[in-house]
């Protein structure tokens, strides 16, 4: 008597949906975190790239009509290249007129809005040459499923395992890695003992950029895609960042599965329990996380943990 | 007098009257055109989403209202009036509507003081004041959010499409007819899907029908449903339990296929159900092909859109339209184009470019009006009065027409089984 009963939505789909949506934000927080990391600049032009990844992957389903899982590697190098053109382009000039990270993140703004236009024309151009809908793209009813679940669950959590898994040999057991790092922690040192800082800075932008396009090209298999799709993901992707912890790589990772569990499971748990108008709030889930991580860890997840190991 | 009225006499006075007639003709001047203190050229104003996820209505509707400055300028021409209508074109970009007051603004430096447009009730909500300040009438051939979330009645204002109670009516009316008590709503938050859903909730609980939940979700911001899926489970899992007949009302707007593709991943118990839509994506095959034939077909989604007569003027209407765009207008587009035929014959009736005036002629013009959506009647408020709507519902893998609903005794008379 007296005892109130929690009703339990945490079902199997329920954690699937947590695993896929994870995976995805997560990939996009890792090139948000890496950028951070080498140049100290928030990327704001990252929305962009990720909507470029999936128009990338559409428009090869649109011409070529494969699996849209095909057009994945082809949407890292592109938007890898986006992430290069957006470095050499601009930040590179501006960085050697000794523009200061606000201006540099400004220009990334700068650049978020052109690409965006350009997705823009690339969408009117898809739809007006090949007669196909270029706006609301979703391609989960082409999705494959194993053992009784999307496709896109397995993909997304095997793809950001193979970029986590990557990155972390890159970074800690290859010579570029170790030049990598440094360029991280001190370019002027690194430039001193003769590191390339500036060849370094740009295969982060492109590893990052990539990052973004494969997300981006995944994104279509689980939710609805237009040219501002990005713009929407933004603010959650710079949360699974900054709750991770901008101080390590893995941060995001663990900022973008916190976030993802937070937003599904936890707003779940609460629209059951104390009343579906908490789910209007949902896109405010992000946001109290990050507050409530900062309070608590402010160097983020990542700081925390290491804090402890120390 | 007998001498007077000899043949030859009688005849040189026909002649001498003929050739008067003649010389008469040739030298006195035509009649002057009608006096008129209208400018040579009026500039209308088209608000239509060009870009962004309303795009494809955009370009319908600018098609349509291409047709008809087309025919007002023929027709203008017809009468020896020295005007030519010229009309101007904005892109409203769907999203933000603040756009829409940006591009009002241009258009009002322009010298516009005629609009027709925009594509949204959000659109239209954010042009109201600037509109009503500056004395700039606006047609719209679109929005049909509630009045009170989208103007003051009586403003300048005027939209040729009935507003969302008349969806209610119609949506409840079906509902009911299918001999379902319950109804599990799930609406996104945007003024048009919000303005249905009250309109819905009105008529639905005052019809006697039980509401089991009544789920918002952040519009376009959410891109995972797993929560919404889960709570609209949650509440009709007990009606199911009891074998009760429960249906689900999605007043959303094209991302239902992504909760539909989400709720398919998870095998929803919802999907065992019958969906019922808004006017947003009747008809929409993006819908079908987003989230997959079998889905779609399963959950049937029986939406209502307002039903367009194929009236003369509708089917020329679509002819043109389809040689210009390859695309045949659909009821936004042809109410778009009756919103631009209403504006000229005002701004004609009204004599004078001016926004004053010309909002007195508009409601006497449309209520005399019979277009491509029929007649155009207003009410006080500045909306049409009714309208029939039809029921479209996915059968087979394509969007079917299974119901009809008459605004006048509220009835439904159902075409096809569903």
């Amino acid at each position: 008597m007296g005892c109130v009963r929690l009703v339990n939505p945490v079902t199997l789909p329920t954690i699937i949906s947590w695993l896929t949506y994870s995976s995805l934000l997560s990939m996009m927080a890792l090139g948000v975190t890496l950028l951070y990391r080498t140049t100290k600049v928030a990327n704001f032009a990252h929305a962009s790239l990720v909507t470029s990844g999936a128009y990338v992957a559409y428009s090869v389903v649109v011409v070529l009509h494969p699996n849209p899982y095909v057009g994945v590697p082809l949407a890292f190098a592109l938007v890898g290249g986006l992430g290069l053109l957006l470095f050499y382009g601009v930040l590179e000039p501006m960085r050697r007129r000794h523009s200061s990270t606000v201006m540099l993140m400004i220009a990334t703004l700068a650049f978020d809005i052109v690409l965006f236009g350009v997705l823009n024309i690339l969408a009117d151009y898809l739809a007006s040459a090949y007669f196909v809908p270029s706006r609301n793209i979703l391609l989960s009813a082409s999705d494959f499923t194993f053992l009784g679940q999307p496709g896109i669950f397995f993909v997304a959590v095997g793809v950001l395992s193979l970029c986590s898994v990557v990155l972390y040999f890159l970074l800690n057991f290859t010579t570029l890695g170790i030049a990598l790092r440094a360029s991280m922690e001190n370019s002027s040192l690194a430039q001193a003992i003769g590191v390339n800082v500036t060849l370094m800075l740009a295969i982060s932008w492109f590893a990052a950029g990539g990052l973004a396009g494969v997300s981006g090209a995944l994104l279509p298999m689980w939710t609805l895609v237009n040219p501002n799709t990005g713009t929407v993901l933004l603010a959650s992707m710079f949360c699974a960042s900054i709750v991770g912890g901008l101080d390590e790589i893995y941060g995001a990772v663990l900022g973008g599965f916190l976030l993802g569990f937070v937003d599904v499971v936890g707003t779940s748990v609460l629209a059951s329990n104390v009343g579906a108008w908490i789910a209007f709030y949902e896109p405010a889930v992000p946001l109290v996380v990050l507050c409530a991580t900062l309070i608590l860890a402010p160097r983020g997840l990542a700081g925390f943990l290491a804090r402890r190991r120390k | 007098m007998s001498s007077i009225l000899k043949p030859s006499v009688i005849a040189i006075i026909i002649i001498a009257l003929l050739v008067g007639v003649g010389i008469g003709y040739v030298v006195v001047p035509a009649p002057a055109p009608p006096k008129t203190t209208l400018p040579s050229t009026i500039p209308i104003g088209v608000m239509v989403t060009l870009t962004g996820s309303f795009s494809s209505y955009g370009a319908r509707a600018e098609a349509a209202a291409k047709v008809a400055n087309t025919q007002i300028n023929n027709y203008v021409k017809s009468l020896g009036i020295p005007t030519t209508f010229n009309f101007l074109y904005e892109d409203t970009e769907t999203s933000p509507p603040s756009v829409a007051l940006t591009d009002l603004q241009t258009l009002y430096t322009q010298g516009v003081k005629v609009v027709v447009g925009g594509m949204t009730s959000g659109e239209m909500a954010a042009i109201d004041s600037f509109a009503d300040t500056n004395h700039i009438v606006v047609i719209d051939g679109t929005s049909t959010a509630g009045r009170a979330s989208v103007a003051p009645p009586g403003d300048y204002e005027f939209r040729d499409l009935p507003a969302g109670g008349a969806e209610g009516a119609a949506l409840t009316a079906a509902i009911m007819s299918k001999g379902y008590k319950n109804v599990a709503m799930i609406t996104a938050s945007d003024t048009y899907t919000l303005s249905i859903r009250q309109a819905f909730k009105n008529a639905w609980l005052a019809a006697g029908g039980n509401l089991v939940a009544d789920v918002n979700y952040s519009y376009p911001a959410t891109t995972d449903f797993t929560v919404q899926l889960n709570t609209l489970q949650a509440a009709v899992a007990p009606l199911m339990a009891q074998n009760k007949s429960v249906a689900i009302f999605a007043n959303m707007w094209e991302d239902v296929a992504t909760m539909l593709a989400q709720a398919k991943s998870s095998n929803s118990p919802l999907l065992s159900l019958t969906w019922f839509g808004n006017d947003n994506f009747a008809q929409d095959n993006t819908i079908i092909s987003n989230a997959g034939a079998a889905v779609v077909n399963q959950v049937k989604l029986v939406s209502v859109v307002f039903a367009a007569p194929l009236t003369p003027t509708h089917a020329e209407l679509n002819t043109a339209v389809n040689a210009s765009i390859g695309q045949v207008p659909d009821i936004y587009a042809c109410a778009t184009y009756d919103a631009a035929w209403i504006a000229a014959l005002s701004i004609l009736t009204a004599g004078q470019y001016n926004g004053t005036l010309i909002k007195t002629a508009v409601p006497t013009i449309a209520g005399q009006y019979y277009g491509a959506t029929g007649n155009t009647a207003l009410n006080s408020l500045g909306d049409r009065n009714t309208m029939d709507m039809d029921y479209w519902a996915v059968v087979s893998g394509t969007w079917q027409e299974v119901a009809t609903y008459s605004s006048i005794d509220q009835s439904v008379t159902w075409l096809m089984a569903v």
